[in-house]
């Protein structure tokens, strides 16, 4: 039986900079469209694949000092085409076709929020979208 | 193509590439035929002196170890040099691999002995 992850172990890396240290959540969404393409005389509904699309997300905690820390790299990247986001699940292991393995896309970052009540760990959250990897 | 299952050619995220001209370790990603397409990224994580560049290049070959060179390894992606901290996604190789290309490396050169952190991923998928 395959093992499970405990999710402690995730790395991500935007641009030139490394993350994991600022970030508590990280997710990836990879969906395609369904398209319908049902005519008359068939008994079910016939889907056909369409485009593809991804988005990265994530959250974690606000930091403003230093050239390496959330805020001044995503406060200038939002809207950036182009960005390179690689983010491993459970580390990274040189070489690796299964364990240790990742998911990376180029995107445009859409989202950088931050604000939280008095008192709290000021969090921010985090959401670039897929704009294809082709040339 | 969307996104890219990523595999790791090199991980100096942690440790950084020795100061020098250097190659990374060989390994075996399975096969990539003709009518497939190679994807490569970089992340530079760490940045040098304006001009004191670093730059990678990852190579395949249908041959492993010591015979990788003298099989005739072949360059699939050049990077572009930095001294800056950056990431890059290199154009992506589709078909005409010839003989089946199971083992691929980087390469690196660096025009300066300031220590750089590095990540470059690799992919193939069917086209």
């Amino acid at each position: 039986m395959a093992a499970s992850v405990v999710f402690t172990n995730a790395e991500i890396y935007l641009g030139g900079v490394e993350f994991t240290a600022q970030f508590n959540q990280v997710g990836l969404t990879y969906e395609a469209e369904s398209l319908d393409e049902t005519v008359f005389g068939l008994a079910t509904r016939k889907m056909k694949g369409g485009l593809k699309h991804s988005v990265a997300s994530g959250a974690g905690f606000f930091q403003a000092d230093g050239g390496s820390a959330v805020d001044p790299i995503m406060f200038d990247g939002v809207g950036v085409s182009d960005a390179v986001i690689s983010i491993f699940p459970d580390g990274i292991s040189e070489g690796s076709t299964s364990t240790g393995i990742g998911y990376a896309l180029k995107v445009v970052q859409t989202v950088f929020n931050w604000g939280e009540t008095v008192g709290a760990l000021l969090p921010f959250t985090f959401e670039a979208q897929g704009r294809g990897i082709q040339a | 193509m969307s996104i890219i299952r990523a595999i790791a050619l090199q991980n100096a995220t942690d440790t950084a590439v020795a100061t020098t001209c250097g190659v990374g370790t060989v390994y075996d990603l399975g096969a990539v035929e003709d009518g497939q397409t190679m994807y490569a990224a970089q992340h530079l994580l760490t940045s040098a002196i304006s001009g004191n560049n670093i730059q990678f290049k990852v190579y395949s070959s249908s041959s492993s170890g010591a015979g990788f060179a003298s099989a005739g390894e072949t360059l699939r992606f050049t990077f572009t040099a930095y001294a800056c901290r950056v990431a890059e996604w290199g154009t992506p190789v589709t078909g005409a691999f010839g003989t089946c290309q199971k083992f691929w490396r980087t390469q690196w050169a660096t025009s300066c002995a300031a220590v750089r952190k590095a990540l470059i991923v690799v992919s193939r998928t069917c086209t």
